[in-house]
């Protein structure tokens, strides 16, 4: 009852919040409303650029759109401009605003990767414009898909939100070749991975299942290939990815500490072909229209051909292996009429590698069909039904042990989001999910002829129903606040058994429910609200934010690496949801337009009920895994600094991250606070992209970051012959600093044909070489009684690789 | 076992990256030092030893101090006392009276005294263990199978207690110990074959390419079947994790091994009943 009044009260004061804001216009003028859309896809475009040219007169601007009215009105002079061009870009809903005197003018609207549009306006009263640009056929490079407005990263309300896209990944360096966007991602601030070669990375100090993945809106619970080294995200099929540092938006959830979204592009309007051959993968994209001019399709694939080369190694251990991995992207659109448009897409990879005796599968599918309608200019509705499944196989047969091993999650969702455009000064969204998880944590049978029972971890079924409602309103011409409330209601479901555990984790009673049968139900509300402060130079702004995050699924895994065998559990009557809150204040500057982009982050973690593993935990084919649960507290804080520069021949950006991530658990490190796993006290990027020429390009990247926390043997005893380590506390030592520098440099030879292009790209990765620790083993010296030292591995020297891409 | 498998996949998971290994320096350092006790009493008649050490730095180049001069007794659950003797060739050895034997169904504790931190007052470590029935092997079998090379897999068939069981089996050919130290103990459950005969259950993989003792026609297989406690199995398991150490893909964190001594030291003190089989490796039954 309470939260329902504390939610009424909410609700009022979001309606008393987006009364609309007024101010007077002068008759002597005319607006032009518009509103810049893809045609194929009909999402808005920002930074569209807007060129209004007024035929040999006398052209005069008093307004150029809602962000930059106090500047040109404030100054109350008109500026009287003659035979010049003069315009602006559309904001980040795709809107823009242009008040002139009447008059003929000349409209040009363009957009990088798209034709430019053109139309003649004869100016004599309030005109409202709904401009749809198709995409010009994809070149192979150079292609900023998601280029943002000129000042959006002053102007934009969410804190702690990096983009790339697809463009600015390729241009990095990358190990083999592999362009790669989590890789990508390791290079922006707060971000970093959690060992070397893998695909899991933490934000601000979070656990790599604190990480919500999306394709498509699709949750990827395992985004890696080859153990990790590279991740399932095809770069070619890639539009962007943005990745939200905690500040998630209320339309998505469940997890704490950040959201990945990954786009895939949709289908050019003309049949093209990319590809690119590699030394590990090769890869082809298709894409074009259907007759009909409605349906554009799109196709992707990669297979990687390690596996092709093992047998001409003479090593029996290497010649009969199976190691490769393949995906495919494969999208259709098809538009119905300007207002409808549905949209199938649909993701599956597999990764298989092992030996005559032992093999691993593991692999994920997602999908989703959307169907998006226009209700106007200002409605638009998506019903979304949208699927994934991970699963992990695993077979070994040694003589007379044998174990074949099966597990997976999938999940289905319907999603019905709603945005709601006001004005260009308020928008809102709202919508609806619901879903069910299905859990198989193990199934384990050990063969034909064995005695042992199989082992059936027990199978598990969650319902999660959210609703949720956003805003934003620009209260003033400096002064946008953004707002967020998300509710959500997460079940457990039978058929189950559930245990119930003393002090020590172990099993003291089961208790079994039916089918169908609700059997622990969660609610939580996830309030959240920002605001952004543009500072009278219209360069720079402040923004803040506060968000509270809840998480039902977790991974049962407390390794630092990415491993494909991932088990996910779910919140039950053993094991608490895990909560967080973040509060992140930032300050912006762009200096020169956008040229150089300056920013500063505080943000500050506090989380309950984050969880943690018993000591000795055995996680896999345990039929009580909650009981080897524990559960706590735990903060992360930390400062983020970037500068960017954006244009020229030389662009990139610097970051640099300083924070700190800690838990407080009982029952580890007697209970005494320790460092996280991902906590890196000191993280360094650098990277660069020179066009030398237009043949040649170079690019760099250079990270360093503290080396990540772990524990070490102080002392040791000798039973039995063998010397077994004796810890100190929990990760009280760090290991190695980690510091990598890679380059590349990229050939676009001549092109001879006009429909064929194509590149070379030659990488380096870890160009000096540095030997960075992936694991330190402790041995002892069995020939020299009382001898013990410590042996590091690592992954990586010096490694070459050159990648021919081309495109027609 | 099923870890071992799971290792094995790990290790070939490992071999298919590009990976290689070079000492490096690390400094812990702790002045800390903690008595560290191992003892077993079992159903056989002999003299049981428990042996009394005490921990040092991790990359200390000394060879492990044992305890002298150190006193004890091991006392049954029906009032029997077991005293100890420090035996004049093992340093740091205690050894009971040579005709000594646990009975199934009683409990024994270890009492061991020495003023380890040098304050004229003795400390007193104790620890007990419950000796368990452990059933017969009726049979050991041999499975052959390639991987890389031919292994060669000695397997035991004997029926399963009704209850939680948890079982060593030590190994010997032509009586000497191939499971001759702590990281080549073999230790399993009886988890998903309560009250089952258990057939051809693998207890070891021969490797007669690498291994150090090797396994050849008519040689004389000998497996001892111990039912110990879940402590024990436990001290085992997590000390073999400990001293292989781990890869971050699989592993779990670091962490001390349990013991069940109370009065602050380190090791373990087991009981258990025993029962041998013996056979003839025949390359081709």
């Amino acid at each position: 009852m309470i939260n329902g009044l504390r939610f009424s009260a909410f609700f009022i004061f979001l309606l008393i919040l987006s009364c609309e804001y007024t101010h007077s216009q002068e008759k002597s003028e005319y607006t032009i409303f518009g509103k810049v859309v893809d045609q194929s896809t009909k999402t808005p475009l920002s930074n569209a650029h807007i060129v209004i040219l007024e035929n040999n007169k006398k052209l005069s601007i008093s307004n150029t759109k809602v962000s930059d009215q106090k500047k040109n009105s404030s100054s109350k002079d008109k500026v009287n401009i003659s035979n010049e061009k003069k315009g602006t870009t559309s904001d980040d809903k795709g809107a823009f605003e242009l008040t002139l005197k009447p008059g003929n003018y000349t409209l040009q609207v363009s957009y990088i990767g798209y034709n430019t549009y053109t139309e003649d306006i004869n100016l004599n009263k309030d005109i409202n414009l709904k401009i749809q640009l198709t995409q010009s056929i994809n070149l192979l490079m150079d292609i900023e898909i998601t280029a943002e407005e000129e000042d959006q990263q002053i102007k934009q309300t969410t804190t702690g939100v990096e983009r790339l896209s697809s463009a600015t990944i390729k241009k990095l360096p990358s190990l083999l070749g592999e362009t790669d966007v989590i890789k990508a991602a390791l290079f922006l601030p707060g971000v970093a991975t959690t060992s070397e070669g893998t695909s899991a990375f933490s934000v601000r100090g979070g656990s790599p299942d604190q990480n919500l993945i999306l394709l498509d809106r699709a949750t990827v619970y395992n985004a890696s290939h080859l153990l990790g080294f590279f991740s399932v995200f095809n770069n070619d099929a890639v539009r962007d990815m943005k990745l939200y540092k905690g500040d998630i938006p209320s339309r998505y959830g469940g997890r704490l500490s950040s959201m990945m979204e990954v786009n895939t592009l949709d289908g050019a309007e003309k049949f093209s072909a990319t590809g690119g051959i590699g030394l590990i993968s090769s890869r082809l994209k298709l894409e074009g229209v259907l007759p009909n001019q409605k349906t554009s399709w799109l196709i992707a694939g990669r297979r990687s051909y390690m596996d092709l080369f093992l047998p001409i190694i003479p090593k029996d251990e290497v010649k009969d292996a199976k190691l490769f991995f393949y995906d495919i992207n494969a999208n259709v659109s098809h538009r119905f009429s300007d207002d409808d448009k549905l949209t199938f897409r649909l993701y599956n990879g597999k990764d298989r590698f092992g030996q005559k005796f032992a093999q691993i599968d593991y692999g994920n599918t997602t999908g989703s069909i959307t169907w998006d309608h226009f209700y106007n200019d200002q409605f638009k509705s998506s019903l979304s039904l949208v699927g994934t499944n991970y699963f992990f196989d695993m077979f070994a047969r040694f003589g007379e042990l044998k174990e074949n091993w099966k597990s997976s999650l999938s999940d289905f969702t319907l999603r019905f989001d709603n945005d709601y455009f006001l004005s260009d000064r308020t928008t809102f969204g709202f919508g609806v999910t619901s879903g069910i998880h299905y859990f198989k944590p193990g199934d384990i049978d050990f063969g034909q002829g064995s005695s042992r029972n199989p082992i059936k971890v027990p199978h598990n079924k969650a319902l999660e129903h959210t609703a949720y409602f956003m805003g934003e309103q620009q209260l003033n011409d400096y002064f946008t606040l953004k707002y967020g409330l998300r509710l959500s209601l997460f079940q457990n479901m039978g058929k189950a058994k559930v245990f119930s555990y003393d002090k020590e984790g172990e099993v003291i009673d089961t208790t079994y429910h039916q089918q169908g049968k609700i059997y622990k139900t969660f609610f939580s509300p996830e309030p959240q609200i920002g605001f952004v402060y543009r500072l009278p130079n219209e360069a720079s702004s402040i923004k803040g934010s506060f968000n509270h995050n809840v998480q039902y699924i977790q991974l049962a895994n407390n390794s630092s690496g990415g491993t494909p065998l991932d088990i996910w559990f779910s919140a039950g009557p053993n094991v608490k949801p895990q909560y967080a809150e973040q509060l992140s204040l930032g300050y912006f500057h762009n200096i020169n337009g956008k040229d150089y982009e300056l920013s500063a982050e505080l943000f500050y973690k506090y989380f309950s009920n984050v969880i943690d593993f018993r000591d000795h935990a055995d996680l896999l084919g345990n039929e009580a895994l909650d009981g080897e649960v524990l559960s706590g507290k735990g903060n992360a804080y930390g400062l983020e600094l970037m500068a960017k520069k954006n244009n020229g021949a030389l662009t990139g950006w610097v970051s640099y991250t300083l924070s700190r991530s800690e838990r407080k658990i009982n029952g580890i490190n007697e209970g005494k606070s320790y460092l996280a796993p991902f906590d890196r006290p000191h993280n360094l990027n650098i990277v660069a992209n020179y066009e030398a020429t237009k043949k040649w390009s170079f690019s760099l990247n250079f990270v360093y970051t503290t080396g990540s926390p772990v524990t070490y043997p102080t002392g040791r005893m000798e039973i039995e012959g063998n010397y077994i380590p004796i810890y100190s506390g929990r990760n009280e030592y760090r290991l190695p600093d980690y510091h990598r520098l890679d380059l590349s440099a990229t050939y676009r030879p001549e092109r001879k044909n006009k429909k064929w292009q194509s590149e070379w790209n030659f990488s380096i990765y870890n160009v000096y070489s540095r030997h960075n620790a992936w694991l330190v083993q402790f041995v002892q010296d069995k020939n020299k009684p009382g001898t013990t030292y410590a042996e590091m591995t690592y992954l990586f020297p010096i490694i070459p690789s050159v990648t021919y891409n081309f495109n027609f | 076992m099923k870890r071992n498998i799971l290792k094995s996949i790990a290790l070939l998971c490992i071999l298919a990256m590009i990976s290689c290994t070079e000492r490096i320096d690390i400094h812990t350092e702790t002045n800390e030092s903690y008595p560290v006790i191992y003892g077993i009493l079992t159903t056989d008649t002999c003299a049981h030893k428990v042996t009394f050490s005490k921990t040092l730095p991790y990359f200390s180049q000394e060879e492990t101090p044992y305890i002298v001069g150190a006193r004890g007794y091991i006392e049954s659950s029906s009032g029997e006392l077991f005293h100890l003797t420090e035996s004049a060739n093992e340093i740091g050895c205690y050894y009971t009276d040579n005709n000594v034997y646990g009975e199934i169904g009683k409990t024994y504790t270890l009492h061991m005294f020495y003023d380890f931190n040098s304050d004229n007052v003795e400390e007193e470590y104790t620890a007990t263990d419950f000796i368990r029935p452990t059933p017969q092997i009726d049979s050991i079998n041999f499975s052959h199978f390639v991987v890389f090379s031919e292994r060669i897999q000695p397997c035991i068939s004997f029926q399963s207690g009704s209850d939680e069981a948890y079982y060593l089996a030590p190994m010997a050919y032509n009586e000497q110990l191939v499971t001759d130290s702590l990281s080549q103990f073999i230790t399993f459950s009886n988890e998903g074959q309560r009250g089952k005969y258990i057939t051809k259950y693998p207890v070891y993989i021969q490797d007669n390419e690498d291994d150090h003792i090797k396994l050849l026609e008519n040689d004389t297989v000998k497996i001892t079947l111990c039912t110990i406690s879940k402590a024990y199995h436990q001290f085992i398991t997590q000390s073999q994790k400990e001293i292989a150490g781990g890869n971050p893909i699989f592993s779990t964190p670091p962490a001390n091994v349990g013991t069940n001594f109370k009065g602050g030291a380190k090791g373990i003190f087991v009981t258990y009943a025993l029962n041998k089989h013996q056979t003839l490796y025949k390359r081709n039954e």
